[in-house]
């Protein structure tokens, strides 16, 4: 009797062993698996880490509040101050050019927009690189290079004025422009001749030709009149500084 | 009965030792797949001492709940609920049952033992 029931009780032992080792092989791959999710990020800190963004981003729109009307104050007081003299007069006129050209006023003529899409092609083209499809920061660069290049006097990227030490930056999956993140579709205006900035884009091999193969929407409009918003960033200069003149 | 304890952890060490890692997105699917495959592993051991071990109940018990599992999970994401949930308390429960027939197994017989 026990000899039987032995060998009746080790009869399923070798299936139960070999599904022990299929179920150790599991355990130990999602263990392995899960140790390198969590060194990523976990979700509670997602959530602590937009919390905080938008406290960061109310700040920023007070703070940028407050540049604005201490802005205004400056020009009220020097347009009490410019009245009546003439040099006085002279030099403002001059800081306001100078304004301008560090693209700190709003300005406003006749130019082009461009915008750039994402490729369509993206959700429907299989086994191809996705990343290929969609509109790079190069591709924002490469724009503005040749519309700088043929002449445009100032250009913006959905709003952000492109200034001499603004950055255009791949960040994920948007764009970042002078630190602000911007998003598919990116509408870049120039101000300039408008035949000029449209010829120096769609000339054969250029801009226009080597974004058409992946399919990236891109248009362009002529409009006589653009609105370029100015810069709102601040530049400090830390390590910079004139050289102090000799003799 | 030493033998699927020496096979669940030969079987940790191959899997940590292995180059593979599951995707992200499988984490909960193989995480309730390993609850099943647990409870069915538990239940063949307590059939086995119960003399009333069935290969082909054990094999297909090992793939179909693990399946049903994944799928519980699969359409727990499809309708927004946490199904997840369900299937481990179902299988923790029962890992948990089969745990206390194999103690009261082990421990009947060794009582039956002494009385002889």
């Amino acid at each position: 009797m026990t000899v039987r029931r032995r060998r009746r009780r080790h009869k399923g032992l070798p299936f139960v062993t070999i599904i022990c080792i299929v179920l150790g092989v599991t355990i130990g791959i999602q263990a392995k698996s899960v140790k390198l999710q969590k060194s990523v990020y976990t979700i509670d800190r997602v959530s602590e880490l937009s919390s905080q963004l938008t406290s960061l981003q109310n700040e920023n729109n007070n703070l940028k509040e407050q540049l604005n009307a201490s802005m205004k104050k400056v020009s009220e007081y020097e347009a009490t101050i410019a009245e009546g003299s003439d040099a006085l007069q002279s030099i403002m006129k001059s800081m306001e050019e100078m304004r301008m050209e560090a693209g700190r006023t709003a300005v406003t003529g006749r130019g082009i927009t461009v915008t750039l899409n994402d490729s369509k092609k993206a959700t429907t083209t299989e086994g191809v690189e996705q990343s290929a499809f969609l509109v790079h920061a190069e591709d924002i660069l490469s724009v503005v290079n040749e519309l700088f290049s043929a002449g445009a006097e100032a250009i913006s990227i959905n709003g952000q004025r492109f200034v001499a030490n603004s950055s255009v930056r791949c960040a994920g999956s948007v764009v970042n422009v002078n630190g602000v993140k911007i998003a598919a579709p990116f509408v870049i205006s120039a101000i300039g001749d408008p035949d000029i900035l449209e010829a120096a884009l769609t000339f054969p091999g250029g801009v226009v030709d080597s974004l058409r193969p992946w399919g990236i929407e891109l248009e362009i409009k002529k409009n006589e009149k653009i609105d370029i918003a100015p810069y709102s960033g601040t530049n400090s200069f830390k390590e910079a500084h004139i050289p102090e003149l000799e003799g | 009965m030493i033998w699927p304890v020496i096979g669940v952890l030969a079987g940790v060490i191959i899997g940590f030792k292995c180059p593979y890692t599951f995707p992200s997105w499988a984490s909960s699917y193989v995480a309730v797949a390993i609850l099943a495959f647990a409870d069915t592993v538990l239940g063949g051991i307590v059939a086995i001492l119960e003399g009333k071990f069935d290969k082909i109940v054990f094999i297909s018990g090992f793939i179909i709940n693990a399946v049903l599992a994944a799928f519980i999970v699969w359409l727990g994401e499809q309708l927004n609920i946490e199904l997840l949930i369900a299937a481990i308390v179902m299988f923790g429960s029962r890992v948990f049952q089969n745990f206390a027939n194999i103690r009261r197994f082990l421990f009947n017989k060794h009582e039956k033992k002494e009385k002889i």
